[in-house]
């Protein structure tokens, strides 16, 4: 079969051949394995339809226009909808609420209790504030990424409903 | 110089379908072929040819660069001929549909090569209609690499890595895929155009050179 299917190297072909030389049982089999091949040589190649083509575009571009489009109202959804606080916004509001927890903790630490008012007492106010304060800044970014998600999912679920081939 | 099926399906992934519309040119004849010597139906051989561009499309981007773009439309197309067959013989024992005409070669579809005259062309068509049963006798599993070794004229390694089988059983179900032609041809009805044509050949046969 190698040998007939041009699959064997050359010094396997010269094997082959040598082995041939002296077998007429292999000569005569190889000969009916070739007469084979070329009976099946009968059978011709056949042209695609002329229209597959066109059909096949057709659909490929229809595929490439809807995945275009899905694409881009991702992008839009994606822009038309920041999600507040992230992420300038979110550096604006922790560090407003880092100054002025420490602001008023060291200012008004002082004032309202002078004999304890410790640079302990007012940096572990100042913390606590600001502790509080990011809290705060954190459940209200958490929710704008809720809401992101929610859209940002919407689109991608559309995309997982295009026909399937 | 043409440009080169890994080029082309590099601007097909990012977008340009007129060049996956050059691949389909380049390949559209040779995966209809597989497919309507397989199933042996003209317009299921065409739906199959374009379930399989459809499927290259949707997942190049997945295509790696392992193998050709031959090598891999021709896996596509011969696991959706499979799945073809599978479907028609499930739908056949649930009586759903009833068998339609096989594909059939006629005066007008042969490509006669350098037969010009009727005789010629008639005995033609005999014989292009005894390979084609001969083929149709053959195990889908023989089938197969036959068609893609011969018609398709691709490499043992090509249809290995087509069909995802070891060289070894592709030249073992090549070999026993011919031995099977053989003793269908050599019986029976066709058995008189196989001789025709084994006379006619005579001792000079193309392809080999015997000592």
């Amino acid at each position: 079969m190698d040998l007939i299917s041009r699959e064997c190297t050359y010094s396997e072909e010269t094997k082959i051949r040598s082995h041939l030389a002296a077998c007429p049982r292999c000569t005569e089999e190889l000969t009916e394995l070739t007469y084979i091949n070329n009976f099946l040589d009968n059978l011709s190649s056949q042209k695609a339809p002329p229209d597959l083509y066109a059909n096949i575009m057709s659909t490929v571009e229809e595929m490439a226009e809807s995945y275009k489009n899905l694409s881009q109202e991702i992008t839009s959804c994606i822009r038309s909808q920041p999600p507040k606080g992230i992420p300038t916004s979110i550096l604006r509001d922790l560090i407003s609420a880092a100054a002025v927890a420490l602001i008023i903790f060291w200012m008004g630490t002082g004032w309202i209790s002078p004999l304890t008012a410790t640079t302990e007492n007012k940096i572990s106010g100042a913390v606590l504030t600001y502790m509080y304060y990011t809290e705060v800044t954190l459940d209200r970014t958490k929710s704008s990424i809720s809401v992101f998600n929610h859209s940002l999912f919407s689109a991608v679920d559309k995309l997982n409903m295009q026909p399937k081939f | 110089m043409p440009e080169t099926d890994e080029l082309l399906i590099l601007k097909s992934i990012k977008g340009d379908t007129a060049s996956f519309g050059k691949l389909v040119e380049r390949y559209q004849h040779h995966v209809f072929n597989l497919a309507l010597r397989m199933v042996n139906h003209h317009e299921d051989a065409r739906d199959i040819t374009q379930e399989t561009f459809i499927k290259a499309f949707k997942s190049l981007a997945a295509f790696k660069y392992k193998c050709r773009f031959k090598t891999w439309i021709n896996q596509i197309a011969s696991n959706t001929c499979l799945d073809h067959l599978r479907r028609l013989k499930v739908d056949k024992a649930r009586r759903i549909i009833s068998p339609t005409a096989p594909y059939q070669e006629t005066v007008e579809n042969i490509s006669v090569g350098n037969q010009s005259n009727p005789e010629e062309k008639l005995i033609q068509v005999e014989r292009a209609t005894a390979v084609k049963k001969a083929l149709d006798s053959l195990p889908e599993a023989y089938k197969l690499p036959l068609l893609m070794q011969h018609y398709q004229k691709m490499s043992y390694h090509e249809i290995s890595s087509a069909l995802n089988i070891p060289k070894k059983t592709v030249a073992t179900r090549l070999y026993r895929a011919k031995k099977m032609l053989k003793e269908f041809l050599s019986g029976g009805e066709y058995g008189e155009v196989f001789a025709d044509q084994k006379k006619a050949d005579g001792p000079n046969i193309k392809g080999v050179h015997i000592l």
